[in-house]
């Protein structure tokens, strides 16, 4: 479970794969590493993240789905800088590639991604769930 | 700007996590910050000129890092303002976009800690020094209008801040008078009680006139040794009359307490108004100041510690 959530060493055995795929939804240990021992710190930290990330990902459903491919870009980098807050790694990178791809890649491509984000926060909002509740 | 306070900052980012991580940041690097969440909140903010400090996210909706950087340039603001880009560009031509925008630095998201406060110390040491500049120059300037003795304003003053007033009154229309006032005696007092006490009195003068003065409005400079003027901006003959005897009184009925006893001292007055409607302003002046000083002259003529408005001339 630990490595699942990112707080042990999930990455050391995965060399080769897709790092998007192994990358912990949420890196509670390299957040720790981040703003230090301030447990209420970091419960308050994540809870914003997952208020806000809810909202941005609707808007990039509604982006998507009205093909407004500058606001799917502008919303995938909002998510990102976001989610590399938290050390949601999996989030970040999700958001990278469909910032970088908004403007060119097919619609059910950008459908796609954004339904792996919604994935992804799915995760998160578990582990915000067992260790800030 | 006291240099062991905590600067202002205002950190403007649109995203809550980045906002509040950031905040954190700065708050433990030693920064009072403040938030705004987008570049019209952030420019109302500064507009305020509390700030020393700018921390701002490069994209943002409405309005980007880069376009509230040249607002920003382009505003009138009382002290320099240290711009910080955050930026998530990394294209060189990006960095001098934002440079070239008005901001004095940059830092690539997601920031790191270390990296943020010292180039932030950076900024302070920027600021610091650009505020300790302007505190000089004001200084220097408060210097050149001030007399050392007495703590009023100079004659230069008077001769360039006079016209000011003449203009100003004209074109409102409304009065402009000056009382032109000389001490008693005060050749003696320098004889009898030496030059120390006769700078005290000076000094003493000064003060009783400025009691009764109206602050930022009326002020005094030292015409030249004992003589002294009271420009009162908006105030007619009488009212004018009514504050030199206030002053008159005031000087009269005070002690200055010295080795060889208590010393009273008393001054004499005159009162003009402007009353030139045509001319030049450096004209105007020179009348109005003629005129306090004829009417000076009645007062010493008719006894001293007295005043004579130029309407009895």
């Amino acid at each position: 479970m630990l490595d699942r959530h990112g707080l042990g060493t999930a990455r050391e055995g995965a060399r080769g794969a897709n790092p998007r795929l192994i990358a912990p939804a949420l890196d509670l240990v390299r957040l720790r590493a981040t703003v230090g021992d301030d447990w209420q710190f970091m419960k308050e930290l994540c809870r914003t993240f997952m208020a806000s990330s809810r909202s941005l990902l609707e808007e990039l459903q509604h982006a998507v789905s009205c093909e407004d491919r500058p606001q799917v870009k502008a919303v995938a980098h909002k998510l990102k800088g976001g989610a590399g807050s938290v050390c949601a790694q999996r989030i970040m990178d999700l958001s990278l590639a469909l910032e970088h791809t908004a403007l060119g890649a097919p619609g059910n491509e950008l459908a796609g991604m954004v339904d792996q984000i919604r994935a992804a926060l799915g995760e998160c909002a578990s582990v915000v769930e067992v260790y800030f509740s | 700007l006291n240099v062991a306070a905590p600067l202002r900052l205002l950190l403007v980012e649109d995203e809550p996590t980045q906002l509040l991580l950031t905040q954190r940041m700065l708050r433990q690097g030693g920064y009072e910050v403040e938030t705004a969440s987008d570049g019209a909140t952030a420019l109302a903010k500064l507009a305020t000129g509390r700030f020393q400090l700018l921390v701002t996210d490069w994209e943002m909706p409405g309005m980007d890092g880069p376009t509230l950087c040249r607002k920003v340039r382009a505003t009138r603001l009382p002290g320099y303002l240290y711009i910080l880009l955050l930026t998530g560009q990394i294209a060189t031509r990006s960095v001098v976009i934002g440079l070239e925008a008005g901001a004095d630095d940059y830092v690539r998201k997601p920031a790191d800690e270390a990296e943020l406060l010292a180039r932030l110390a950076a900024g302070r040491r920027i600021v610091q020094l650009e505020q300790s500049l302007r505190d000089a120059n004001a200084q220097i300037k408060r210097l050149s209008v001030t007399d050392p003795l007495v703590s009023a304003f100079n004659r230069r003053y008077l001769n360039e801040q006079l016209l000011q007033e003449v203009d100003l009154a004209r074109r409102r229309q409304q009065p402009l008078s000056v009382i032109l006032a000389d001490l008693d005696y005060f050749k003696s007092i320098n004889d009898q009680y030496g030059h120390q006490i006769g700078d005290e009195v000076l000094i003493h003068f000064v003060a009783q006139a400025s009691g009764v003065l109206r602050d930022e409005i009326d002020w005094v400079a030292r015409f030249g040794g004992e003589e002294f003027v009271v420009v009162l901006p908006g105030i007619g003959l009488a009212a004018a009359v009514t504050v030199a005897e206030q002053i008159r009184a005031r000087c009269a009925n005070a002690v200055i307490a010295t080795e060889a006893g208590d010393l009273k001292f008393t001054a004499s007055f005159g009162v003009a108004t402007l009353s030139a409607t045509r001319g030049s302003n450096a004209a105007a002046a020179t009348m109005l100041l003629r005129e306090a000083d004829a009417a000076l002259y009645r007062s010493k003529r008719e006894g001293r510690n007295r005043i004579t408005g130029a309407d009895r001339l």
